[in-house]
């Protein structure tokens, strides 16, 4: 009994589970493995980050847009780069995001250049040709704000800042 | 230089906000839609003006009503039609846009927190109808931009597209785009692109490339010839003409005079 009593310790000791891991990887030996984005890394590479001109991982921006230059390590801001989000007056807007299955059915053609001629331009040649104030050529002899616009001009407006660009 | 610059920049700045601050103290007046259509319209060119949505300090814009958040389902309608977009005006239009901006971000920002918190998401398809709406608005702007730019300038006033060859030689469509540098003076563009294609690989994967495109034509004339082949064992009265409208590619005349057709019965002789 005795003899038992001695041999149970080390029978316990070696019925106990080990495991085992390879060596700790520290992050400055595999620095190309991790992605270090702006604040991750270590106190080196986030130093880098912040002072170098082309830093060694580019600026995670999250696809936000820059509002000014970096000139001589000085940030300037630009008031051009800001964007200017024009957003409607909802309030008492009646558009909803659905369309209910009830509302009747709608039929519209597309709106072509001929239906934006209508609109804006044949009121007035009609009005003008009635009244005889039309040249030989069929252009006006007073023409209004529209008709006076040039392909050029009107290019430029459609092309302001802002516009879509299909 | 450089201080210079900055002053410039910083002058700049100054004038911006001057101008921001003259534009605040304007009196208000309606906004005017920034579309190109709309440009036409006003007959005086209206001054820029900014308006913002009502202030709401807390971000529970982005949840749903709360009643919805246990359900199972929530039932809402349909898409926007481009039919129906089209007889809206500008104005609605950005509306719109704009409704169905906070609309779609709502039900992101649910999609999110119920993947996170384990809950089912109800409904997920209005994601999909909100894409759609969002798509036909954008189809509908389109098709007012363009008349815009025909009746004043003459030409579609989208991006020129030209045909170009990639690098494995299959032709794609490539739209044009701004760029701040000429194509002479753009350093990293000019040693970037690869001027041409080329290669023995590249020529045996045109032809294999090709030659899988004849074999599914062909395999689609042969379809199309043994459909008609059977019509035509099986009924031997059937209507050619309809044949002929239904299967452009097969040669109905040469078919008919061919044993193919031929059922597996004795014809009937006059008795």
């Amino acid at each position: 009994m005795n003899n038992c009593i001695k041999v149970v310790p080390i029978a316990l000791r070696c019925q106990q589970r080990t495991i085992s891991t390879s060596s700790v990887l520290e992050g400055k030996r595999n620095f190309r493995k991790f992605n270090a984005y702006n604040k991750r890394g270590t106190r080196v590479v986030k130093e880098a980050q912040k002072t170098l001109a082309n830093p060694p991982v580019a600026i995670h921006k999250r696809g936000v847009r820059d509002t000014g230059i970096l000139v001589d390590g000085q940030y300037v801001e630009i008031p051009e780069k800001i964007p200017d989000i024009i957003v409607p007056d909802l309030t008492g807007c009646k558009l909803k995001p659905y369309v209910s299955y009830k509302a009747p059915d709608v039929v519209q053609s597309e709106f072509t250049s001929l239906d934006l001629f209508n609109a804006v331009y044949s009121q007035k040649i009609i009005e003008d040709f009635k009244a005889g104030k039309l040249q030989k050529d069929g252009s006006a002899k007073e023409p209004s704000v529209n008709e006076q616009l040039t392909p050029e001009e009107a290019l430029q407006r459609a092309r302001k800042t802002g516009s879509d660009i299909f | 230089m450089s201080s210079a610059l900055i002053k410039c920049l910083n002058l700049a700045k100054t004038v911006g906000n001057a101008t921001v601050r003259s534009f605040l103290a304007a009196p208000k007046q309606p906004w005017q839609s920034c579309s190109a259509a709309a440009l036409q319209t006003p007959h005086v060119q209206m001054p820029m003006q900014m308006h913002t949505s009502a202030v709401r300090r807390d971000l529970m814009e982005f949840f749903d009503d709360k009643k919805n958040w246990s359900e199972n389902e929530v039932k809402v309608g349909r898409a926007w039609r481009t039919e129906e977009l089209r007889i809206k005006s500008n104005k609605e239009l950005h509306q719109l846009w704009f409704v169905l901006l906070k609309e779609r971000n709502m039900l992101l920002t649910m999609e999110h927190e119920c993947n996170d918190k384990m809950e089912v998401f109800p409904s997920p398809e209005r994601i999909d109808k909100v894409k759609i709406s969002m798509e036909n608005l954008e189809t509908v702007v389109r098709e007012r931009n363009k008349a815009y730019h025909l009746l004043e300038t003459g030409e579609t006033g989208e991006r020129p597209q030209k045909a170009v060859k990639n690098a494995f030689g299959l032709q794609v469509s490539y739209k044009a785009c701004e760029h701040a540098l000429p194509p002479f003076m753009n350093l990293k563009w000019i040693k970037s692109r690869n001027i041409g294609y080329g290669g023995r690989a590249v020529n045996r994967f045109l032809l294999k490339y090709r030659e899988k495109l004849y074999n599914a034509k062909r395999k689609a004339k042969n379809r199309s010839r043994n459909e008609v082949m059977m019509i035509l064992r099986r009924n031997p009265n059937f209507d050619l003409d309809v044949l002929r409208r239904q299967f452009p590619d097969v040669n109905v005349d040469k078919l008919r005079n061919e044993d193919k057709i031929r059922g597996h019965y004795v014809p009937k002789v006059g008795v």
